[in-house]
């Protein structure tokens, strides 16, 4: 069972902010997925290759030749907010300032 | 109490590749509007597909080579996932558990000339990765702009071991590896630039414990002097935690060139549950033997054994062949000289003496930025041999090649600064200063030998140092010899 305080962790490291019905709904939901992979956990996999890929394609690679790139103008169309060159977020602010 | 420090780097550089590890956008955007080298792919549209640039793996490979590691046989790339408006898709691409290279080391031994050990620095590992966008912050205060040019430019993450032991071991290691790279012409490892980055793990402990600290990582630091400096700050700063009986807080702390301190990085809760899962977009990579032996035969001599070769076979000081060595320009340079002349000794002190310090002068870097050429130094070097020119005289070629660019012979000629051996012409010369310094005769008849210095320099004056000194020595103790004898 994946607990309420997880669901609170998991969704702030997703940026997600969810009301408490969310929270108690995602651990429920949540829950019964892990259980699937409580199944798999089950099966006798001694001698099974780990698979960390689905694709059988190996070895795509692709010459170091340049391409046009999109231009200024559309990247920046794209963006909550901009100055017409950049995109524009709040300001990062990065040390705290005692030594 | 006394304590020592515990070091480990992790070193990111920019392979100089023309275009960014998963999409053709050019690498060459310096100089250029921001976001003007953006794509569907860097910029982390949905839908797109990364395609790894084989260049990138073929440096990758050659650097882990050159680094004496041992290269995966199966490679493949993991999501890094963190939230930064400089990072577009919310996650690195990046390798997480199958890296392209584990287990090599770099010999630190920059102190040999003056008699210290070889030492070898462990390295973990060395990973492929993007590099992320830049944030330039705004002037209000309020707003950062982020310019995404560099999402996606390829980059090498090299992680040492944590051997080090003191700052200035760090910097013969940052040294020593971003010869290396330069030498298999990876990256432009330009750190001001920042296509080379450093980032320093540091913990102390009370010296003889083997168990480690509690160790701060500390960024932002922009040249090698600034690594040497945070580094010891940091390790004054945690001993005196340590003594004042408090414990060292596991943090990031920033490098604040300006003051000369370390700043705790604002904490982001959890910011270090990255998440790692493997990358469904891009296949994994398996690296053939024939593949690595292809890359491993296009490796050129490194520094270790450049600098063994002209310590060994062409019986250089260490103090020389370690000069050379550590200069991959100079190096190639002094090869291609020493390939047409045998006085090795020659080359090296006309190339780390007088053509270095004309290189500092000029702000030349490179030595192939220069507009001497290998040419020039041994053709310059048979007219000093054959009396033509004298070695002082040599010293007006050099600053005239510099300028010029012509050959030797042809500066001499329009110079007109061809060497005087001719014995009637400086016996001339030679009459004059006598007749003109009496006193120094007198002095040198009353046994004053020093005195033939201030009479040769006399000579050499009136010549405007083109007289051959060595005719002009012998001539002259000749007719002093006569003087006395009189």
């Amino acid at each position: 069972m994946i607990s309420k305080e997880e669901i609170t962790k998991i969704a702030g490291l997703a940026m997600l902010e969810l009301s408490e019905t969310e929270k108690t709904e995602y651990s429920s939901q949540l829950s019964s997925l892990l259980g699937y992979f409580k199944d798999i956990q089950s099966l006798d996999l001694a001698g099974v290759e780990p698979t960390n890929h689905a694709l059988v394609a190996d070895n795509v690679l692709r010459e170091d030749t340049a391409a046009p790139s999109l231009g200024q103008k559309t990247v920046v169309a794209g963006a909550p907010a901009t100055d017409g060159k950049s995109y524009r977020v709040p300001a990062i602010i990065e040390t705290e300032e005692q030594p | 109490m006394k304590y020592e420090a515990v070091i480990g780097l992790e070193v990111h550089v920019q392979l100089s590749t023309n275009t960014k590890i998963f999409c053709p956008c050019s690498t060459r955007y310096s100089g250029n509007e921001p976001n003007t080298s953006v794509c569907e792919v860097c910029s982390g549209q949905p839908g797109v597909l990364p395609v790894l640039n084989a260049e990138v793996l073929k440096r990758a490979v050659k650097t882990g080579l050159a680094l004496n590691c041992s290269i995966a046989k199966r490679t493949k790339f993991d999501r890094k996932n963190y939230f930064y408006p400089d990072l577009p898709k919310g996650y690195q691409v990046s390798q997480f558990d199958m890296p392209i290279c584990e287990k090599g080391y770099i010999v630190v031994n920059d102190g040999l000339a003056e008699g210290k050990k070889d030492k070898k620095i462990g390295i973990t590992r060395i990973h492929m990765e993007e590099d992320a966008g830049k944030n330039v912050h705004g002037a209000d205060g309020k707003s950062s702009f982020v310019d995404y040019n560099r999402a996606g430019v390829p980059l090498l993450e090299i992680v040492s071991e944590p051997d080090i032991r003191t700052s200035s071991e760090a910097k013969e290691y940052l040294e020593k590896l971003k010869t290396i790279l330069k030498y298999i012409d990876v990256s432009d490892c330009n750190m001001e630039d920042g296509s080379l980055r450093c980032d320093a793990n540091v913990s102390v402990r009370p010296a003889g414990e083997t168990k480690l600290g509690t160790k701060v990582e500390i960024k932002n630091m922009n040249s090698f002097r600034g690594v040497q400096k945070a580094i010891d700050y940091e390790i004054e700063r945690q001993i005196k935690v340590c003594e004042s009986g408090s414990k060292i807080t596991q943090e990031t702390r920033l490098y604040d060139e300006a003051k000369a301190v370390t700043l705790t990085m604002r904490k982001k809760e959890e910011a270090f549950d990255y998440r790692y899962f493997p990358e469904p977009d891009l296949p994994p990579y398996d690296i053939a033997q024939k593949d690595i032996d292809a890359i491993r035969s296009t490796l050129p001599e490194l520094p270790d054994a450049k600098f063994s070769r002209y310590l060994d076979e062409m019986q250089l000081s260490a103090y020389d062949a370690s000069l050379l060595a550590g200069n991959p320009s100079l190096a190639a340079f002094f090869d291609r000289c020493a390939a047409g002349y045998k006085n090795y000794k020659a080359i090296t002190n006309w190339l780390l003496g007088d053509i270095s310090k004309k290189m500092n002068e000029l702000g030349i870097d490179d030595i192939f930025d220069a507009r001497i050429r290998p040419e020039h130094l041994l053709e310059m070097l048979a007219l000093i041999d054959n009396g033509t020119i004298s070695g002082k005289i040599a010293k007006t070629v050099i600053d005239e090649i510099f300028a010029s660019g012509e050959k030797p012979a042809k500066i001499i000629e329009k110079l007109g600064l061809v060497q005087i051996s001719d014995d009637s012409f400086i016996l001339n010369i030679i009459n004059e200063v006598v007749a003109e310094n009496p006193k120094s005769i007198s002095d040198y008849i009353s046994g004053k030998e020093a005195a033939v210095g201030f009479l040769v320099g006399q000579i050499m004056k009136k010549t405007r140092g083109k007289a051959n000194p060595r005719i002009v020595n012998e001539m002259l103790i000749t007719e002093l010899a006569k003087l006395k004898n009189a």
